[in-house]
């Protein structure tokens, strides 16, 4: 409705704190030396006692408190009216007494003023709208305080505000961190006796390489391994997450895990988070009911093949794959036809690079190739080593091997509080 | 080109009433933006034995939509003691997407057999009406296919008239919409059970300005080399 004008409305108040106030009280701190502490609600030592603010501050503080212990704690307190919850009482209190003051001000100074137009807050607004009566008040003072705030834990589920907050900034302009990407190339392919997956290992910050040689074929479970694109962050916690679950599903059933689980309990969570975690992943496995491979897009929706690529690199991988897939492939025509995959997308795809890693699955047997091919060999190397600036001078050499200082007890007790 | 655009599938989907059962026919395309991320995908899902859907829009919402749908159609099925009715189904579909519909974006078709009521088929568009009709279609691809239905659909055609009228349907429709292609799918739902079809791009009739189907030009790679040339 009014969206312009109070994103004006705020820009101007932050400025004003910020110019006006912040900036003030930090330099005055430098000139006196003291030491701040930027966690406490106020920053100012010398702010004039506000006893509202102080009592909302107390009666929040205490509220939390309550979800700290048990309600068979705080509840009696509260019916004996003793500890923490006499305060709490006391501060609420105070709490309404300033604000049925500030009402019952407000409208004295509408009765002077005449409108109350120019003033924005709310309070200005909904007694212009009122009647003047007593009900009214009480309405009033419970819209000011949002009583509820205090009173009522908040409601579950994840809440997206954030996410559209940071939409909004990044329409003005603001550019957000750039955080670590696998801009990648990962594969998987069915053959004839399981699954063969394979990633490249180049890890990127932007138009920056951060790490050369990543590792982007992630555990799931003995029988299970998930190659991760997208961002860093989300596959490995994505990936780590789902592992776990899959290792306690096991202990409860006694039974090997199977790929399908695996997918639908990240294709689930993907799903709750709208797309906003980044994790493009293929999932390969073998399990009782024979050799599976699926691709898990960020939105959550699934797809089941026979050869899978995913990542920046994909299109120049599926081009290999296209050509020269066929149904039936022995263990090495696999691991070759994966190879050549990765490859075309290390070599034809910026975000991809470095080498290839390659993960064998097949029924009761793993083989994890890690840099199973390195194509891009650091080849210059300066034959004359590093040396330090002749300035630098090595004035003493102490090596200690700490094993010497360490004793290892076999057995021993187990440790006690 | 943004890989992690979420999945769509532009889609052709179709469902036909015959006379002793129903048809549902997909395409397989599954795009993300301009790439396509499945040729070979299939749209058409099972809820129960008896009752399949066709699904179109958003990949990621359709399958979690049909995901629900089979869960809660399976209790329902304990708890009757016998198959589900596909106007069950089809309701339940209807209650997910219209309840739902400020963050679904996903337009199915419900087809199926019961003892009750025959073949039925009812589509379920985005926003969450559900409308029961002879034939059904939806989907990007489907826009090409209204004056169509029109003219050659008609009551009491046999299996064999209603599957070609089907796959014949899909096939235009990927001829014009880039969004549709690959293969075509079809499942026929009749008392006496389920048969799945699947049927080549390259076996599908051509219609005007369409090219044959080439053989891969990488066929070449796997005959022999040709003499070199010789520069006489």
């Amino acid at each position: 409705m009014h969206a312009g004008r109070f994103l004006e409305y705020s820009l101007h108040t932050v400025q004003d704190l910020v110019h006006h106030k912040l900036l003030h009280l930090i330099e005055k701190q430098a000139n006196s030396g003291d030491r701040i502490d930027l966690q406490v609600r106020c920053l100012a030592p010398d702010l004039p006692k506000v006893p509202f603010a102080k009592a909302f501050e107390e009666a929040t503080e205490i509220i939390s408190f309550r979800f700290f212990v048990p309600p068979f704690v705080w509840q009696p307190m509260k019916f004996f009216g003793v500890g923490s919850e006499q305060r709490l009482k006391e501060a609420i209190r105070v709490v309404h007494d300033s604000a049925e003051k500030m009402v019952t001000d407000q409208r004295i100074e509408l009765s002077n003023a005449g409108s109350l137009d120019d003033r924005f807050d709310l309070l200005s607004r909904l007694i212009q709208i009122k009647n003047p009566d007593n009900q009214g008040e009480k309405g009033l003072c419970g819209i000011k305080m949002s009583k509820t705030a205090i009173e009522v834990p908040p409601k579950g589920g994840f809440s997206f505000d954030l996410c559209r907050r940071n939409e909004m900034l990044f329409k003005k302009g603001v550019q957000p961190p750039s955080y670590r990407k696998t801009g990648t190339t990962i594969v998987g392919l069915i053959f004839q006796d399981g699954v063969i997956l394979g990633a490249d290992t180049r890890a990127t910050e932007g138009p920056i390489v951060c790490d050369k040689n990543c590792e982007k074929i992630h555990y799931m479970a003995p029988n299970i391994y998930c190659c991760g694109a997208g961002t860093a962050a989300d596959t490995e916690a994505v990936t780590d997450m789902v592992s776990s679950q899959l290792q306690l599903h096991r202990y409860h059933t006694g039974r090997e895990s199977r790929v399908v689980t695996a997918l639908t309990l990240l294709k689930s969570h993907l799903f709750n988070y709208q797309g906003h975690v980044q994790a493009a992943l293929v999932l390969g496995g073998v399990d009782v009911t024979g050799p599976h491979l699926h691709t898990i897009y960020p939105h959550g929706s699934t797809d089941t093949l026979p050869f899978a690529t995913m990542g920046s690199g994909s299109l120049a991988a599926m081009a290999v794959f296209e050509s020269k897939y066929r149904e039936g492939l022995t263990k090495d025509e696999g691991i070759n036809l994966v190879c050549e995959a990765i490859c075309s997308g290390i070599f034809n795809d910026l975000g991809s690079g470095s080498n290839v890693d390659v993960c064998v699955i097949t029924k009761g047997q793993k083989e994890y190739l890690r840099n199973h091919k390195l194509p891009n060999p650091r080849t210059y190397v300066n034959p004359k080593g590093y040396s330090f600036s002749k300035k630098i001078e090595v004035l003493s050499t102490k090596v200690t091997p700490l094993k010497e200082r360490v004793e290892v007890i076999e057995g021993g007790e187990a440790m006690e509080e | 080109m943004d890989l992690n655009a979420a999945h769509s599938m532009g889609t052709t989907i179709i469902g036909v009433t015959y006379d002793g059962g129903v048809i549902l026919g997909a395409d397989s395309r599954t795009s993300t933006g301009l790439y396509v991320a499945n040729r070979a995908s299939d749209k058409i899902t099972q809820l129960t034995d008896n009752v399949y859907v066709c699904r179109s829009g958003s990949a990621a919402d359709s399958q979690i939509v049909s995901d629900y749908v089979r869960y809660f159609l399976h209790q329902h099925t304990i708890q009757l003691g016998q198959p589900a009715t596909v106007k069950v189904a089809a309701n339940l579909v209807r209650l997910i997407s219209y309840n739902n519909k400020n963050m679904l974006e996903t337009g199915l078709i419900v087809g199926g057999w019961d003892k009750y009521e025959g073949g039925k088929i009812y589509g379920i568009p985005l926003g969450g009406t559900i409308i029961e009709q002879p034939f059904a279609i939806g989907g990007s691809g489907s826009s090409y296919l209204y004056g169509f239905f029109d003219q050659a659909w008609r009551e009491g055609m046999t299996k064999d008239e209603a599957e070609q009228l089907v796959v014949k349907a899909v096939s235009l429709a990927i001829a014009r919409d880039g969004a549709s292609g690959g293969v075509v799918r079809t499942v026929i739902i009749n008392s006496e059970g389920v048969t799945r079809n699947f049927y080549p791009g390259d076996t599908l009739p051509r219609w005007h300005e369409e090219l044959e189907p080439q053989n891969s030009l990488l066929d070449i790679l796997n005959t022999s080399s040709p003499e070199p040339m010789s520069i006489q």
